[in-house]
């Protein structure tokens, strides 16, 4: 059974300047939704709006059609990873995987080269480790929908494609939206692509439509 | 109403069945999400633990040394050192309240069980003392 998060009528302005006002964006569970805009267009207000942390004036973010006023108290239905480093560095790789109801095992499977045991504390480990850690947990996690604000950063290139696979694989069983300035990635994956410029969300439909709305050239 | 007119149905005999079914495989997931919730609390609590001490032993010797005289100045000077905690927690402390959230806790449930907590064990603290001297 296929699931759908949409989000619309959102109007939220900061200081008289509209950061975001005419939006339609909808994710399915199955397919990856890619998120692009340049830098302050408002994607991660975008992304909190929806995880309902941002409290815009108005907004309307619904699952399969039912109003979800505050989704981040649903973490059955989505999951979010921010663009910043969020798990306590006091944490062991270990205590996550537990609370998280996860196994290790699958971790090293697929990162066989991740290099650090699951005594390690998250603060010992490199800005890369961490992130890939943080990329995991959520990822594979229960959620039916997971947003991943600008997951590739800080990730070498093997393990950029190795994250990419692991998004594939699971979304089979749910839905993802994702942002990244690496852009190309987020294409490679993305079922559909929307593109945020002035406050404004565009379903693109090709590479000429992002370099037509003045985002990238090719 | 329903039930009791479609009682002698099998398919109302299947409902009830599954219905008896269900709260099992719910109490055994319930204990481990119950326990990662507590653990998660302590770690979050843990963050202010040390200086919350402090400010309760102060405050405690400053109360038994006057003999209960000064219980209500020291009650709002440690409801005055929490909001302060409060206030800088929840700033340096930003970026990790997503993890709680990704496990399903929200900030209000980590703040008003780690106060309300810290607030019992000084009153149960103060209590205890009073009543035994």
């Amino acid at each position: 059974m296929t699931h759908i998060l949409e989000a619309d009528g959102i109007q939220l302005s900061f200081s008289n300047r509209k950061i975001l006002s005419d939006i339609y964006i909808k994710c399915e569970t199955g397919k990856v939704t890619g998120l692009l805009g340049r830098n302050g267009q408002g994607k991660t207000c975008l992304m909190q709006t929806i995880y309902g942390t941002l409290r815009p004036d108005i907004k309307s973010v619904r699952f399969d059609g039912v109003y979800i006023n505050k989704p981040y108290r649903r973490s059955d239905l989505l999951a979010y990873v921010p663009q910043f480093n969020f798990i306590p560095p006091s944490l062991t790789i270990e205590r996550v995987f537990n609370d998280f109801k996860l196994k290790v095992t699958g971790f090293e499977k697929i990162f066989p080269t991740f290099g650090s045991g699951i005594k390690s504390q998250l603060g010992n480990l490199s800005g890369g480790q961490r992130r890939l850690i943080e990329l995991y947990v959520i990822i594979t996690s229960k959620a039916l929908f997971v947003m991943l604000d600008e997951p590739f950063s800080h990730l070498s290139p093997v393990q950029v494609e190795q994250v990419k696979a692991l998004i594939t694989e699971e979304k089979s069983n749910k839905g993802f939206l994702i942002t990244d300035h690496m852009f190309r990635h987020v294409i490679d994956i993305a079922d559909h692509t929307y593109l945020l410029a002035n406050g404004k969300l565009n379903l693109t439909t090709s590479v000429e439509d992002l370099e037509y709305l003045g985002y990238a050239h090719f | 109403m329903l039930l009791r007119l479609y009682y002698n149905e099998k398919w109302c005999q299947d409902i009830i069945r599954i219905a008896m079914l269900r709260p099992t495989p719910i109490l055994e997931e319930a204990t481990p999400i119950m326990r990662i919730i507590l653990r998660s609390l302590v770690t979050f609590y843990k963050s202010f633990a040390l200086l919350s001490l402090i400010i309760n032993v102060v405050c405690i010797a400053v109360i038994v040394k006057t003999e209960f005289r000064l219980f209500p100045l020291m009650f709002w000077f440690k409801a005055t050192v929490m909001a302060i905690i409060f206030y800088f927690v929840n700033d340096y402390k930003q970026k990790e309240f997503y993890y709680y959230q990704n496990l399903g806790i929200s900030k209000n449930t980590l703040w008003i069980s780690t106060f309300g907590f810290d607030l019992v064990l000084f009153l149960l603290v103060n209590y205890l003392i009073y009543a035994l001297g």
